[in-house]
């Protein structure tokens, strides 16, 4: 009845049937799912309901599990939280539960949000949808597989460095971070909080729409978010391709072979868009600068994340480990609780913030974040938004993503320039833009900071183009 | 800055961080730590990084001022010890340090 169905197919179905009923059916999907694909780390048991007037009353959808919501398990996908049960919502939880949303489960993602494969939480790995053999990416790999799964219409994620935008590329729905501050991180685990952003995934652009006027707005309890315009972006997506001036990165494009059918697709996409009426150009980029977007991310987001995750020593929350002395039981819990990777990016994220280091490794990358932004705001002055392939690939094998997320001597442009969207605190979406050996691939737009309306309207039209109102 | 890094500076690391990882992880990690300094070559090289500020937030940030000192949000005593797994005389209790 609901499996596929967007948010509005589903808002019909409920008109002749109980809300009770559509979560019972996407349980039992989600639980059939979980034992192939691994979403969930919880499936809800309950149907819990609060009636509303939104347009999601009823709609059923996954959680990431790094938002706190109250009562119910809540684990980053990792073992230092593996117990932990919440005495408070997140902003998002509340919002989506005051609107009548109604939670099928919490998603798996990589361990405390800090990977980008969907192999390293606490509960398994999650596959790919088109091909179990395939990662969906990360780190919100389990709400990216419930929306391909055709379980739920929407989920939420969190996205600091491309983590709902890949995944959604590799599994073939939308995925979209609105700006910085846009939504409200309270109470969803911090991992770098200048990069960190809440991010949904739909099936298309409308849905995505719908959960960001729920979502958006003012919150005091995160003081990064921006005032409400009161502008309802579902109800004024229609515009035209007419006059919209895009660009794309001539050395982005060009850092791969042009016989790539991903780069095939994106071009084709180019000329049809151009055949609407948009106008798409070719902009050179300072290479140099491209070639450390990820390292300057590497660095911002370990000395953040070493900070952050500094509370979970096992005194007041989470699993405690057996000792002698609180030293003991604090080193204990931590060796026990968090993975290698986890690990690894704390050591890397102390030695950045060592006093003698932070001048050459920690300031210098956040003025190469500044160089990029301000680079990029020129550019947006121009033009109305940035199109690119999402990645440079298919979803790779489970195999050969078997040493996940190490620092690579390689300079892989197109993997990591979504993190662009991150640095300035860009609107960025993510929009299935076909297929490559049956594996989905996209493109991803990125817009002027506060241009979200004007993002989701470019996006509707991207969408409309392509085919893909599905 | 320390570009020679050693395993035992990794564990000196780790140690500070309060917890301790495997012998081979160690190995793993001081990989990356080389691919890293590697790359903060690149940085540094960047031509005119030294004329840019560093950024701490993608733009200022509208929403954030003091707000008055007053209480809004609490949580009760039970909730605070609800993840707790030792609670005494309604304080987090942990091993002994003075016999």
């Amino acid at each position: 009845m609901i499996k596929d169905k967007s948010i509005d197919e589903i808002r019909d179905i409920l008109k002749t049937n109980k809300v009770e009923d559509v979560f019972e059916e996407a349980k039992v999907m989600a639980k059939e799912a979980n034992d192939e694909y691994n979403p969930f780390v919880t499936i809800m048991d309950k149907c819990e309901h609060i009636n509303s007037i939104s347009k999601i009353d009823g709609v059923p959808y996954a959680l990431k599990d790094n938002f706190s919501t109250k009562g119910i398990l809540t684990t980053g996908s990792s073992n230092i939280l593996k117990d932990y049960v919440p005495c408070f919502d997140s902003t998002v939880y509340k919002k989506l539960k005051e609107a009548g949303a109604v939670l099928v489960g919490k998603t798996v993602l990589d361990e405390l949000a800090m990977g980008g494969t969907g192999l390293t939480g606490h509960t398994g790995i999650v596959r790919n949808p088109y091909d179990k053999s395939r990662i969906t990416a990360g780190s919100s790999a389990g709400s990216a597989a419930a929306v391909a799964l055709g379980i739920v219409p929407f989920a939420i994620g969190s996205d600091t460095g491309d983590s709902v935008r890949k995944p959604a590329a590799y599994t073939g729905v939308v995925g979209f971070k609105p700006t910085y501050g846009r939504i409200s991180r309270y109470g969803m685990f911090p991992f770098a909080s200048s990069l960190d952003h809440v991010g949904i995934f739909a099936r298309n652009v409308k849905d995505i729409a719908t959960v960001t006027d729920v979502l958006k707005g003012r919150d005091d309890k995160d003081m990064v978010t921006l005032p409400d315009e009161n502008i309802n972006y579902s109800e004024n997506l229609d515009s035209s391709l007419k006059d919209v001036k895009l660009f794309y990165i001539k050395e982005v494009i060009e850092s791969t072979s042009k016989d790539n059918e991903v780069i095939v697709n994106f071009k084709k996409l180019v000329e049809d868009l151009r055949s609407k009426g948009a106008s798409v150009s070719e902009v050179s980029f300072d290479k140099t600068l491209l070639e450390v977007i990820y390292p300057t991310y590497f660095i911002i987001s370990c000395a953040e994340a070493t900070s952050n995750n500094s509370n979970l020593t096992g005194f007041i929350f989470g699993p405690r480990s057996e000792g002698a002395t609180p030293d003991e039981v604090m080193i204990n819990t931590r060796s026990e609780g968090f993975a290698e990777m986890i690990k690894r990016r704390f050591v890397i994220g102390s030695y950045i913030l060592e006093k003698e280091n932070q001048e050459k490794l920690f300031l210098n990358a956040k003025r190469i974040r500044n160089m990029i932004v301000i680079k990029m705001n020129q550019l947006f002055k121009e033009y109305d938004g940035l199109l690119l392939p999402a990645s440079g690939s298919i979803a790779p094998k489970i195999e050969d993503s078997s040493k996940p997320d190490r620092l690579g001597s390689e300079y892989l442009i197109l993997e990591n320039h979504l993190a662009i969207g991150n640095f300035g605190g860009y609107p960025s979406i993510t929009i299935p833009s076909g297929f490559v050996n049956n594996m989905p691939i996209a493109v991803n737009l990125t817009c002027a900071q506060k241009e979200d309306l004007k993002t989701l309207q470019i996006a509707n039209n991207i969408e409309k183009v392509i085919g893909g109102d599905k | 800055m320390n570009k020679n890094i050693t395993v035992d500076n990794l564990k000196e690391y780790s140690k500070k961080l309060m917890f301790t990882m495997k012998e081979e992880e160690y190995s793993t990690l001081k990989d990356e730590f080389d691919i890293l300094l590697k790359q903060v070559e690149l940085i540094d090289k960047v031509p005119g990084i030294k004329d840019y500020e560093p950024m701490s937030f993608p733009f200022p940030l509208e929403g954030a001022y003091l707000r008055e000192d007053k209480p809004i949000d609490s949580i009760s005593r039970e909730d605070a010890f609800s993840n707790c797994k030792d609670v005494k005389d309604e304080c987090v209790s942990v091993p002994k340090v003075v016999a």
